[in-house]
């Protein structure tokens, strides 16, 4: 073998097998289906020049209903981009009261400002409030409006603080900041709706030079969303579905305005449910004496930790965490899909007191078993339900029971 | 130089030389220790309006920054981006992107091939085979000299595409990595510095002895610069996909390492320095291919083709774990942002994975494929022939269970004639029990294929022959029944139970590659030759399986790189800064395939010029190469050992 | 040709041969028997079983032809013939015997797998490489009559295939639009049946009981699988299926539609787009919770809810007809019928 081959157009050879090669990848990647993914509508300017006050509390109800009509007929309520109402109550019609009520909130407002309170807590973050920066400086009522949406920690009304802050802090998610990030006008449209919607008196109406007072520069139509957009909010009940992720459901279901949630990354701040480490509660509470009280008297039926958080979301007022009040919204089971549910529930029961730890959450002042502690960690936590038969936490059974006697709020 | 010719001055100075190379690595390190300082100054008498922001990724208690920079900029179209006529923005920096990424991987590979391959000239007893190793490194080293200029000239291209057509996003960037920018070109600076040195001492440094330590010790600093390099530049890829080190309005900071040191950093290294080694041997395997069926002389044949052998071995080498790594990073993304994974897995991306396995399938058979081939140029190796077919048939079963997909794409008529969205038979191969199991099937008959490539031209002598070709067989056998009948009990288990089932399977392709591997070796030792393996006597076909190695190879690059990309949608920078430009959208797999293509052909004729450039100068050489290199010996590269 | 019949060539030829014949078998064989054992424990004998037997038994008797062709007569099979003979069966294979048909898309992906795997099958070693282009190269260079003959009809037949692949890719089709439906919509939390509230999260079947009477686990079941419900002595369970069968193919004809063995083959359902639901598919009924059922029952098409797009479904709202007892003792028998088991929480 010492003659060799001619080796003529061996580049030619190599460069049509490429060439071969990529056009049948490239022809392959056409014949797969085509799924464009378009970016979302960019916000577009509303024009803040042509737009009668009463367009604007009309888009400021819009946010908060998700709908210009909102109807409360049995117990529903419709929830917009702002997520308001979840707390807030607008209306006769709408009940909620986990926060202060904002019907005459108009004439309220204009004298927040002036209380001894409101100086107080001007005095106390005059080096700006820590998680919005913002110095208490409201000199209108509409000033002290727009304030609270961007730092609700500014003013807390008494009675509405987290448990335990002295109300001196807000359970009041900052409004400018994600998960529900109005932007300027936004703030200012849903200020609108505030103060006109109980007489529509458009006499009253300052949202958008309270805005530019109290920030000091003029309101750029910047970012508002398009009318589409909000209307689009509105179609339909948000449903979980099981396509859905737990981020997903619980960004859909709102569960973060009340609850922090580990490894879900928008339920961080939640101050009115109790932190939801299910692996490490549900077995707890199952066995805790106010839970065996409930089940005797038929409201409470779980027995095991996945029935207890299905029972917890489908019917919330089977049984009440003690230390919290009967605030859950009711309607989970018209908006969970059995798969959904099932989702959310197998997120749940995987979050212990680790992954809490790990994500810097804690639990609320008011939750009865107390801030997490190394201890928490160290006991064994993947089988709750069988530690929960070891004399281990038969003594923390004990302790839980014996806070129970005298921690009622 | 000449002053070194006197041995005992030459040693000090090598040593002197390499001390210096390796006080110079640490200059990068001092501007950012004087930014480090300067910030601290500044910070000081600034302290009366501190404003104190939270960090988007690093939560907990204390990590609140100094907001050192303006929020990220809403960006205006037309007004922050820039155009180029009608072409697409995007795709335009696209390809200026996806070149540059090409040859800096292979600039990057190719001194991490060369290092390993000096190394194990240097161990070699044989003295042709060193010269053989030895040269060849050398050889590779020339024509990543070339591919290294090029590489300049296409970061320039890619910084001007990205300040013309990008300016607002750019502008961004730089501004929160400004001393990382300054940090990388002085690296890039000594990368140059020891390139040279590296090349251009090579014939004088090849003592054998003292010297050559000192050579291949620049190798590998040159290596570490590469990697560090490397690293850099990944910092900013994943800031941009898992931001961290800013405030939720793109706020910069003042900490320079938590936007370096984001979530997906690491997994991100790792996964690239693997894709990079196994690149590189991809294509320093066609590289040799292609000499291989142009060559002329016998000689210079069988030295090609033992050269295209090595490079495939070393690439298959990185492969191996590859996986590995992209489950570690697809681990990360999920941690970050289970949405991101989604999007990536089942959701609008899912598609382009199908393209990934399409991939990986042809990976395997064309390992096989020219592992078959290149059967023909051992002696003995007929024995064998009829078993090719079997795992031909074993790796096509497989390959069809790998690329059913689980979603048919059909029209009514074929859902009502099918009676569902499921075939009740072929809906089975559709899930990720079969997906499992073909894929270790066709990993471990790629093994298979490698143990008799190993033996093919030898009988054992050693005394337990009988046994350990029963142990053999009962390994492969055992390991393949295992994963079979795992893939199948999957079936009968829920899901959650289901997924620990992948790690017995693993585990038992693993046993065979490395118990099956270091068995068949031992058994080899002292085993008579029925011949000398016939260097350049493969057929032409191989030749071709390995070009499409790495042609897949690259292909694979471009697609992960495109998943990598578009799972930021529409943001710049991940939830900070948003793509406002007409072209935010996700593109259609299709259009990601020929963009692929188109640069994969792109980057091909480019190596071409610099292989040409090569082979101009190689000429000479290869007319005097020792007779001893054509004869060629039978030996298997150091990693199969 | 004259080179292959002689010594080593030859034997290793023979040898191929017979392994080729091996393969043939292997396939066609293989997925019978899977379809066979997919095809659930209903009924031992139809036609689409009678038909497989058929199919095994041809491919046999072709299995058998190829060695006798090859060892007893000695007239060896050539690769070139040999690449496309495996084609072909594979194409029947896939196409003909995997039942129900697969569609175009994934035909396409084997077929293309299979393609690839052919050429690699004849290049897969030198001698065969030899061995598969010799003819070719003997058609395309020599000189004689027949060389030349099949260079004509090559010549001929290029064109002709292109001019009928043109035809075929041009002639209109009115293919149905692809249609993205959702088979099964998430259900509502309850409904309302015969002015009685159910929760579906909740609701269990009342005819799920053991012996005495307490309610069955899903599962447990199983034991009554397979056991007749018409015996004197029957269990209280399978005196429930029984009334349940009575309904199924008596009160409200469920099987007109879903079939006398459940599969959705009944004598009307053919005329119905898309085709009623295969209870006997592991995709249905066994995907579902008893309460998913007994809402399609009771409600029907019309009472699919809006995620059902584009509700085509003419499943009647059968509370219409049936009482809530009916449906839930029809729906215990689909289940024992088929021998699944509903979707449960645990």
């Amino acid at each position: 073998m010492n003659k060799v081959k001619a080796t003529k157009g061996t580049i030619l050879k190599v460069a049509m097998w490429y060439i071969l090669i990529l056009s049948v990848f490239a022809g392959i990647a056409n014949w797969l289906p085509q799924i464009r993914g378009d970016a979302p509508e960019a916000a577009v300017a509303v024009d803040l020049s042509s737009i009668t006050p009463e367009k604007l509390a009309a888009m400021g109800k819009m946010i908060v209903f998700g709908t210009e009509n909102p109807s409360f007929g049995g117990g529903g309520v419709p929830i917009g981009k702002g997520q308001c109402p979840l707390c807030h109550m607008f209306f006769q019609e709408q009940k909620a009261d986990r926060c202060p009520v904002l019907i005459g909130e108009e004439g309220r407002s204009n004298n927040r400002f002036k209380e001894e309170r409101y100086k107080a807590f001007a005095s106390r973050l005059a080096n700006g409030e820590p998680n919005s920066g913002v110095k208490p400086h409201a000199a209108a009522g509409g000033q002290y409006l727009i304030e609270s949406e961007y730092c609700p920690n500014c003013y807390v009304v008494e009675g509405f603080g987290i448990k335990g802050t002295n109300d001196q802090e807000s359970p009041m998610p900052i409004i400018n900041k994600p998960p529900i990030l109005l932007t300027d006008t936004e703030i200012v449209a849903v200020v609108s709706f505030l103060q006109t919607k109980d007489d529509g008196d458009f006499t009253k109406w300052t949202a958008r030079d309270s805005w530019e007072k109290y920030w000091g520069k003029p309101l750029k139509a910047d970012a508002a969303p398009k009318e589409g957009e909000a209307k689009a909010v509105a179609a339909g009940p948000p449903i979980a579905l099981d396509t859905d992720t737990p981020e997903q459901i619980v960004q859909k279901m709102t569960c973060f305005a009340c609850h922090k949630i580990p490894g879900i990354s928008i339920a961080k701040t939640g101050m009115i449910g109790p932190l939801l480490i299910e692996k490490t509660n549900a077995p707890n509470r199952i066995k805790s004496p106010e839970y065996q009280k409930a089940v005797k008297e038929g409201k409470a039926h779980a027995s095991t930790p996945r029935e207890y958080v299905i029972e917890s979301i489908m019917h919330p007022d089977a049984f009440i965490v003690p230390g919290f009040a009967d605030d859950m919204i009711k309607d989970f089971s018209h908006k969970f899909t059995v798969a959904g549910l099932d989702k959310l529930v197998d997120h749940l029961l995987q979050q212990d007191a680790a992954a809490a730890v790990k994500e810097g959450l804690d639990r609320l002042p008011n939750e009865k078993e107390g801030p997490l502690k190394k201890a928490d960690l160290s006991s064994p936590e993947g089988k709750p339900v069988k530690n929960a038969a070891t004399p281990k936490t038969d003594e923390k059974q004990a302790s839980i029971s014996g806070q129970g006697v005298g921690g009622k709020f | 130089m000449r002053s070194f010719n006197d041995p005992r001055k030459a040693k000090i100075g090598a040593v002197v030389l390499l001390g210096v190379i390796g006080l110079l690595l640490l200059l990068p390190f001092i501007p950012l220790q004087a930014g480090a300082e300067e910030a601290k100054q500044e910070a000081a008498p600034a302290e009366k309006k501190v404003e104190k922001a939270k960090d988007v990724f690093y939560k907990g208690p204390g990590e609140f920054g100094i907001v050192s920079g303006p929020p990220a900029p809403k960006l205006k179209y037309p007004d922050d981006y820039g155009t180029y006529g009608n072409f697409q923005s995007r795709s335009l920096l696209w390809v200026a992107n996806q070149q540059h990424l090409y040859f800096g991987s292979f600039v990057l590979a190719v001194p991490m091939f060369v290092f390993v391959m000096e190394l194990v000239g240097m161990l070699q007893k044989d003295k042709g085979m060193a010269r053989k190793y030895d040269d060849m490194a050398h050889e590779m080293m020339k024509i990543s000299l070339t591919a290294y200029s090029i590489t300049a000239i296409l970061g320039g291209i890619l910084i001007f595409t990205f300040l013309a057509l990008y300016p607002g996003f750019f502008g961004y960037l730089s501004r929160i990595f400004k001393p990382i920018m300054h940090v990388y070109a002085l690296l890039f600076v000594l990368e140059s510095g020891t390139l040279y040195i590296y090349y251009y001492g090579w014939d004088y440094m090849n003592d054998g002895g003292f010297l050559k330590w000192i050579h291949l010790s620049i190798s590998f600093l040159l290596n570490t610069i590469g990697i560090v390099l490397m690293f850099f530049a990944n910092s900013w890829i994943g800031f941009m996909m898992s931001p961290a080190g800013v405030d939720e309005q793109g706020r910069f900071l003042g900490d320079i390492w938590k936007s370096v040191h984001t979530a997906l950093w690491h997994p991100l290294n790792v996964h690239r320095i693997l894709g990079n080694a196994a690149f590189g041997g991809g294509v320093v395997a066609a590289y040799a291919s292609y000499r291989f069926l142009a060559a002329k002389t016998p000689e210079e044949k069988a030295h090609y083709d033992w050269m295209s052998y090595v490079a495939m071995f070393m690439g298959i080498l990185a492969l191996i774990p590859l996986p590995f790594a992209g489950y570690w990073l697809m681990r990360e993304v999920y941690g970050y942002r289970q949405q991101m994974g989604i999007t990536l897995m089942g959701g609008l991306l899912a598609w382009v994975f199908i393209m990934q396995a399409m991939m990986i399938a042809i990976l395997f058979v064309s390992v096989n494929y020219y592992l078959w081939q290149a059967m023909g140029r051992m002696p003995g190796a007929e024995r064998y022939y009829p078993l090719f077919k079997y795992m031909l048939l074993i790796l096509i079963v497989a390959t069809i269970s790998w690329l059913t997909p689980h979603t048919l794409v059909m029209t009514p008529a074929e859902l009502k004639a099918m009676g569902g969205a499921q075939h009740p038979i072929v809906g089975n191969y559709g899930v990720m029990s079969a997906k499992n199991t073909a894929i270790n099937i066709m990993i471990t008959t790629t093994v298979f294929c490698f143990c008799i490539y190993q033996r093919c031209n030898k009988v054992p002598t050693v005394k337990w022959a009988a046994l350990g070709n029963a142990a053999l067989g009962a390994l492969f056998t055992g390991a393949a029944i295992n994963i079979v009948f795992l893939g199948i009990y999957g079936y009968f288990i829920p899901a959650n139970v289901r997924i620990g089932l992948s790690v017995p399977q693993v585990c038992s392709t693993l046993t065979c590659l490395f118990i099956g591997v270091t068995l068949n070796t031992m058994m080899l030792k002292g085993a008579r030759q029925l011949g000398e393996v016939r260097w350049g006597q493969m057929s032409p076909r191989g030749s071709y399986a390995l070009f499409c190695l790495a042609v897949s190879f690259t292909w694979t690059m471009a697609v992960m790189g495109y998943l990598r990309s578009s799972v930021r949608l529409h943001w710049h920078v991940n939830e900070i800064l948003r793509d406002n430009s007409p072209w935010a959208f996700t593109n259609p797999v299709g259009y990601a395939g020929n963009m692929n293509s188109m640069n994969v052909l792109l980057f091909w004729t480019m190596l071409l010029f610099v292989f040409w450039l090569g082979a101009l100068s190689a000429k000479k050489a290869h007319v005097t190469e020792d007779e001893a290199v054509g004869a060629g010996k039978a030996t298997l590269p150091a990693g199969s050992h | 040709m004259k080179s292959v019949r002689k010594g080593g060539t030859y034997f290793m030829l023979k040898q191929r041969s017979t392994s080729l014949a091996l393969q043939v078998l292997f396939v066609l064989l293989a997925l019978p028997m899977l379809a066979w054992a997919s095809g659930g424990g209903a009924g031992w004998i139809d036609a689409g079983k009678f038909a497989l037997i058929v199919e095994m038994g041809l491919g046999l008797g072709i299995t058998l032809l190829a060695w006798i062709l090859k060892d007893k007569l000695r007239i060896p099979i050539p690769k070139l013939v040999q690449a496309p003979l495996i084609w072909i069966t594979a194409y029947i294979a896939f196409r003909v015997i995997l039942q129900p048909p697969i569609p175009f898309s994934l035909l396409a992906i084997y077929m293309a797998i299979v393609t690839i795997s052919c050429f690699l099958y004849v290049t897969i070693s030198q001698p065969s490489w030899e061995e598969f282009t010799q003819p070719i190269a003997f058609m395309l260079q020599e000189n004689t009559g027949k060389a030349k003959m099949s260079r004509y009809v090559t010549f001929a037949a290029v064109p002709l295939l292109l001019a009928y692949g043109t035809y075929s890719k041009m002639l209109p089709k009115f293919d149905e639009p692809v249609e993205l439906r959702t088979v099964h919509p998430a259900p509502p939390a309850s409904v309302n049946v015969h002015d009685k509230i159910l929760n579906l999260q909740t609701a269990e079947n009342p005819y799920r009981v053991d012996d005495s009477g307490k309610y069955l686990k899903v599962g447990l079941e199983s034991v009554y699988h397979g056991k007749n419900p018409w015996a004197q002595d029957a269990p209280k369970f399978l005196q429930n299926v029984r009334d349940g069968g009575v309904v199924f193919f008596g009160t409200a004809g469920c099987f007109f539609c879903h079939g006398d063995n459940l599969d959705g083959k009944g004598p009307f359902a053919f005329a119905f787009n898309p085709i009623p639901a295969n209870f006997a598919d592991p995709g249905t009924i066994s995907q579902l919770q008893e309460t998913f059922v007994f809402w399609r029952v009771s409600k029907g098409g019309p009472g699919l809810s809006r995620e059902g797009f584009p509700w085509a479904s003419a499943m009647p709202p059968w509370e219409k007809h049936l009482t809530t007892n009916e449906i839930w003792q029809v729906i215990l028998f689909e289940y024992w019928h088929t021998g699944f088991f509903p979707r449960t929480w645990d």
